[in-house]
Order: structure tokens, then sequence, then C-alpha cells
């Protein structure tokens, strides 16, 4: 996946995920704004044909990429747990 | 996170889904519509038509057939490596029709198509495609390919994907007087009879609704006949999570592979930050 | 013209269900009760299978202009 750093300002990062949709970014955000370090975390797409989204996350406490890092680490762990009960609950 | 199986059926799957964020549910069910791959006829070569059917109308209806896709998912390369390939290796499924109509008008079905991938085959054979008067032919060689549902609606997994939050009736008959209860059990009535039947037998109490219903109408119940004796509430906790499938592939792989295509871009995703400290790289 | 394939809303594959519907309907079957025993649940697709007219089989017996 492409990554494109726009803004890193001491507890500010804003960065851009190209050719994404709106899935994993509003993810993202709605799992940073769950966690108490996070102070501001939003994403928005400019324009729906050029579609770009752009994720800002501000933090309270420590690095905000270290953050970012966590929170996806996390959409890891919640998609392997997704997983593997289906694969328990769904026997062919 | 706890998942409970409402409904399991080769095309249908009805899950109830506690304690997982809105925002992952929604990300799965966009993803099943979006990125899930599935094989579907891209290009057709027509050798000889002469049918009251233009090429393309014949072209659009064989992309629209759904196939089976499930070996084919690790057979065949992905959407990306084969949309505009130079090298076209393990992309394409070739199926073959040549099919002519003597002196009595013959009808082209799914069911004709000779594939060369006996794990990529039409799902349902009894699909009309093509209608042949006396003394016409059709004879095309159409190439499948893996495509996602983001590119063009035929690839897409899913018919249905939705997820509601979970519907949950709070009432309590025995604080009303038997008309109420009787008018209020008949307007439940319009929306489901068995949900209005198991009300009355349980006089009290909370009810989720597990079963396929539109609970939409029990909010006018509980405004006018039912009011103040029935009311129904959204746990926004858990969620029923509805997959129905094209046939294509299974509604357990569907699920299985957006999940597994959500940790991939996520692991991708991470990598790419990971490498990054201060400019921007990609991965 | 044929019957379409999907259904134009949903996506769900109809095509297979034509030849059925049509024959126990033209046979003197409730439509509804046809639509509902062949699974057919939406009425996005209902409508489609419920109001298709097979034109091509007019059609195909216009001779082409070359």
């Amino acid at each position: 996946m492409e990554v494109r750093i726009l803004k890193k300002e001491g507890s500010l990062v804003e960065f851009e995920l190209p050719g994404e949709d709106h899935s994993l970014p509003n993810l993202i955000v709605k799992l940073a704004l769950k966690r108490p370090e996070v102070d501001y975390a939003a994403y928005n797409i400019p324009h729906p044909l050029v579609g770009s989204p752009r994720i800002v996350v501000r933090v309270r406490e420590g690095e905000p990429l270290d953050v970012v890092r966590s929170i996806v680490e996390e959409i890891i762990a919640l998609s392997r747990e997704f997983r593997e009960k289906i694969e328990e609950r769904l026997k062919e | 996170m706890e998942i409970t199986v409402l409904e399991s059926t080769p095309t249908r799957v009805r899950l109830l889904v506690k304690d997982a964020p809105l925002a992952l549910v929604n990300a799965v069910r966009r993803l099943i519509l979006s990125e899930v791959p599935v094989m579907a006829v891209d290009e057709v070569i027509f050798l000889e038509n002469n049918t009251a059917m233009y090429d393309e109308i014949i072209a659009h209806r064989l992309g629209l057939v759904p196939l089976t896709s499930e070996r084919a998912l690790e057979k065949y390369r992905s959407p990306e490596e084969c949309a505009e390939c130079t090298d076209c290796e393990d992309c394409f499924v070739s199926l073959y029709l040549d099919i002519a109509a003597e002196d009595q008008p013959v009808i082209v079905y799914s069911g004709d198509l000779k594939s060369t991938d006996p794990d990529v085959q039409p799902v349902y054979d009894n699909m009309p495609l093509i209608y042949l008067a006396p003394g016409q032919r059709v004879s095309l060689e159409a190439r499948a390919r893996l495509g996602r549902g983001k590119e063009h609606a035929k690839w897409s997994a899913a018919t249905v994907a939705a997820h509601k939050y979970l519907p949950v009736i709070k009432f309590d008959f025995t604080k009303a007087s038997r008309e109420t209860v009787e008018e209020c059990i008949e307007c439940i009535e319009g929306a489901s009879r068995e949900i209005a039947k198991k009300l009355r037998e349980m006089k009290k109490g909370e009810y989720q609704v597990l079963e396929d219903v539109n609970t939409s109408l029990y909010h006018y119940c509980s405004r006018t006949a039912c009011k103040d004796v029935l009311e129904i509430e959204y746990r926004d906790d858990s969620f029923i999570l509805t997959i129905e499938s094209t046939g294509a592939l299974p509604p357990k792989r569907i699920l299985t592979e957006a999940l597994r295509i959500l940790e991939e871009k996520s692991r991708s995703l991470l990598e790419a930050l990971g490498a990054s400290t201060g400019g921007g790289e990609s991965s | 013209m044929m019957i379409p394939i999907r259904c134009f809303t949903c996506g769900a594959p109809l095509a297979d269900k034509w030849d059925e519907f049509k024959k126990r309907v033209e046979a003197g079957e409730n439509p509804s009760k046809v639509l509902d025993e062949l699974g057919v649940r939406r009425y996005c697709c209902r409508k489609t299978l419920i109001s298709h007219v097979e034109l091509i089989q007019e059609i195909a017996k216009l001779s082409r202009i070359s």
C-alpha cells in the first residue's frame, strides 16, 4: 500500500492513502477515537472521483505515528479474531 | 467478540455479531462488495453471430453469468496482474460456445458453455443466454478472469451484504387492559405473525428479534396501538450481518476472504508506516 | 428482449428462475406464490420476473438488414 505522509508536526500526523476507499480510513479513525491518548482523529476524501483519503491523527502524548501503528495492529488482531470465529462457527 | 450463526444456507448466511466495532463490521461489508475477487467473463471473441442479438448484448449477458470461483481464487492470478496483462499466463479461463439452429428456434443456455477448466463453470446451467431463430448461428470464445466488485458489479461477490443493529422489543402486557393488548398484538401481526404469537405467549419481557424481518413497522405500533405497552429499541453493541452470495463463492469463503483482505491491507499499511519516519515512502 | 441475467438493483441471479416461473404462471399458478417458492424475496427482483416480456421471440422473426 502506498502511504504519503503530508504533515508531521509534533503531536499531529496527516497521511494519505492513494487508491483506497472509505473502508480502511473510517475504521482507523473510529478506533483512534476510542483511545484516551488520541485528541483528534478524522479522515476526508476531497473528491469521490479522485479518491485519495487523507487521515489526520493528533495525540495528547507520545509519537502520533506510533499510535497509528498500534491502531493498525489492533485492526489486524480484530480481523484475525473475526476470521477465526467465522471458521469455527460456520462449518460447511 | 462473539459470533452466533442465525441462518446458514449454501447461498445465504446471517450472523449475530456481538462486541465488534461498527466500523469493523462495515469495513467487512464494504470489502465483500468491492474487493473480494470473483471469476467472470471479461472478453468475448466472436467467430460468428448472425442472431438478432448484437455482439455486445451477448457479451454483456455472458459477463453477468456467475461462475464458480472458489478454486479459481488460488489458481489464477490477481485482478491487478491480469487486468492489463502483457504476459497473461494463468489469467484467463476460456469458455466456448458453438451452436446453430436448424429449422427450429434454439435457446442457448448457460449450461451450453464449455469451459476449459472444470473448476470454473456457470453456477446455474439453466440461464437463457441467446435466442437463435432457425438458420442462425453463434460461435464464440469467452475469456473469464478474476476481478473485483469495484471494477464492475459482475465481479461483486455478494448480492446482499447488510448489517443492522439488533432490534429488541421491550414490552409488558400485564400492565395494560385486555383491549389494549389485543389491539397491540393485532398491530404487530401486521408485520409478523410469528413474533406476535411469541409476544402473546411471553406476556412481558425483552424479545430479541433474530428473525429476518423488517422491524420498522413496530415503531408505528409502539406509538399508536401499543402506546406505553411496547417499545422497540436497537442495541448498538450487536449486529445482525446478512450475506447473500451470487453463487460464485460460498458465503463462508466470502467472509474469510474479506477479512483476509482487510488483514493484508493493514499489514501492508503497517509496513509502509514502519518504513517511514519523516518523509513519505511507499511499500 | 431476453430475461435479464441479474436483478438490476441488487445483482441477484434471476435468469435461472425464468423458465420455471414462466411455465408455472402460464399453467395458472399465482405468480406471487411461485416467486416465494423460487426464493425471490426482494421486490426489486420480483418486479423483474413479473413484468418481463420475451420480446426477443418477436424480434428474431424480423430479417436483418445487411
